[in-house]
């Protein structure tokens, strides 16, 4: 119900602002009517708006960075309105030409004095962040509505051009190798061997380390056993852990996704070992 | 006869039965180690190694049952032995067929490639027939290594003990299986035969396979682990290497002469 109404509403909204004058006398555009030879209406105080040629109608373009303490100063000789949207960032104030303002302008790095000659001064300053559209339209009635979301879902915003990169996808794992690394020469714990030895890890790593050719995807090695004797991808894969390797991480293990090793800790039981090494493989 | 888990046959190292100890056909070859040949300091003594008290036996040994993690249970995993134990085919070359178990079990526990090792090549490399204990092939498997059995330019063919064959090829073809690894001395000492049983069954309890020589067997064979016969009796299960013998090679033994009186061990 939440939904009709507010598509009803918007509707609404679409013909008062869009059809208000009908079935009045000619529609006010929205944009400036074109000015008498000779004179410029309005005048925006930054020049990069040139809302030429009109059909299609350009998206608005920011045209100026408006900080805190500048003011951004509109006039016009035209019974016009200035309105900010959306509301609550700005403040408008109207005043009648000529007029003097001293004051921090926008654009300028220092404070100046300026004369706005014209009868219709609108004076633009910040009070809160975000992006503020400034809508310089005919003077009248203006009906506008906030239309709020309600409790409808809403989709996601869509990333900004310039906006940080999405996350990446999990990468597919195309290589998975264990070695554990143990010092030979001291005693290991029952648990420890569990672990390093034990068949609940033995079945997971002979299902799922990656083999080469028929040699198994992981190793049992002494810390300071050497980068050789063993096959050119397994000493290219201990040559890698070598150069990661504290010797107060030992015992612990050593794991290969994709040429990244890690070096982690021995879990304490085999079912955490295996835990593990699951989140290596998106759990699997 | 008494069997450990009801297939694996116990020797009892004080009273053998002949018939499974020293059966015809089957060759040994232990001879005591010659310490002026041999002396004290060709290994590492086993002295800084952190055994295990015998109070935390029981406890350890469940835990290995429990998750499948003894040496045992990688050699016997899917139900069967993950390779045919060697043969030495009534030759007198058994202690270098022990460490050449240690080193194919070594690979097993530690995930390298298996290969079929022929201990034949290093009674022949050292042109010693006569017999010898076990260190003496362990030396040579840290220094020269040993080529894989089989009748390519590179192995060592089945049972041979022909020097000819002793080749660069084969001599580099048998470098590429040395044992990378330290020996570690556990030979019995006469005033401190305590203290091998403890680093012997540490060495089974940390899957550490240890070439062992016994005396009352005349004969070397590879410890694999330290086993609970029955409460409060433990002894060696060990790997033979005698074609169709034991369970898969395997067998225990208990008594008090089943402590090795020679032995050494990988890293320990």
């Amino acid at each position: 119900m939440k939904l009709l109404g507010g598509a009803c509403l918007s509707l609404c909204l679409f013909a008062s602002v869009a059809a208000s004058t009908d079935p009045q006398p000619s529609p006010q555009p929205v944009t400036p009517p074109a000015p008498p030879p000779g004179e410029t209406l309005p005048d925006w105080p930054a020049t990069p708006v040139v809302p030429q040629p009109m059909p299609p109608q350009p998206a608005p373009k920011a045209v100026a960075s408006l900080a805190a303490d500048e003011l951004y100063v509109v006039q016009s000789n035209e019974d016009v309105q200035l309105l900010a949207s959306p509301p609550g960032v700005v403040t408008v104030t109207k005043e009648s030409g000529p007029l003097k303002i001293r004051g921090l302008f926008v654009g300028n790095k220092i404070v100046s004095t300026r004369t706005y000659a014209k009868k219709n001064v609108f004076i633009v300053e910040r009070i809160a962040a975000g992006d503020v559209e400034l809508l310089l339209v005919p003077a009248g009635k203006v009906e506008r509505r906030v239309v709020g979301d309600g409790d409808s879902p809403v989709p996601p915003p869509k990333p900004k051009p310039d906006g940080p990169p999405a996350p990446k996808p999990p990468e597919p794992v195309a290589s998975f190798r264990v070695i554990f690394v143990w010092e030979s020469g001291d005693t290991l714990t029952a648990a420890q061997n569990s672990v390093i030895n034990g068949v609940e890890v033995a079945n997971f790593l002979a299902a799922k380390t990656t083999k080469t050719g028929t040699d198994k995807g992981w190793r049992l090695k002494d810390k300071d056993a050497p980068a050789a004797g063993d096959t050119p991808v397994m000493n290219e894969l201990w040559a890698a852990v070598k150069a990661k390797l504290k010797p107060t991480d030992v015992p612990c293990v050593a794991v290969e996704v994709n040429g990244k090793v890690e070096i982690i800790p021995l879990a304490a039981t085999p079912a955490e070992m295996v835990a593990k090494f699951k989140t290596y493989l998106g759990g699997n | 006869m008494d069997f450990y888990k009801g297939s694996i046959p116990v020797i009892d190292a004080d009273r053998p039965d002949p018939a499974v100890a020293s059966p015809d056909g089957f060759g040994r070859g232990y001879v005591p180690r010659d310490y002026s040949v041999d002396p004290p300091e060709m290994f590492a003594p086993a002295s800084e190694m952190d055994v295990i008290p015998q109070s935390e036996w029981d406890a350890r040994y469940d835990e290995q049952e429990r998750t499948e993690s003894s040496l045992e249970h990688v050699y016997l995993r899917g139900g069967k032995p993950a390779f045919v134990n060697l043969d030495q085919n009534g030759d007198g070359d058994c202690w270098a067929y022990s460490p050449a178990h240690a080193k194919m079990l070594a690979d097993l526990r530690d995930g390298r490639p298996l290969r079929r090792l022929n201990p034949h090549f290093i009674a022949t490399y050292l042109k010693r027939f006569g017999g010898g204990w076990c260190g003496a092939a362990g030396k040579v498997l840290n220094e020269v290594g040993c080529p894989e059995e089989g009748t390519g330019p590179d192995e060592w063919p089945l049972h041979s003990h022909d020097t000819r064959l002793v080749t660069d090829a084969r001599l580099e073809a048998a470098g590429r299986n040395r044992s990378t690894e330290e020996w570690r001395d556990l030979t019995r000492q006469i005033w401190d035969q305590d203290m091998t049983t403890l680093q012997l069954a540490t060495c089974g309890f940390q899957n550490v396979p240890a070439p062992s020589d016994f005396n009352f067997w005349s004969h070397s064979v590879c410890q694999v682990r330290w086993v609970r016969i029955e409460r409060g009796s433990w002894g060696p299960l060990i790997l033979n290497s005698w074609k169709g013998w034991g369970r898969h090679g395997l067998a225990v033994l208990r008594g008090r002469q089943a402590i090795a009186d020679g032995a050494i061990a990988i890293r320990y």
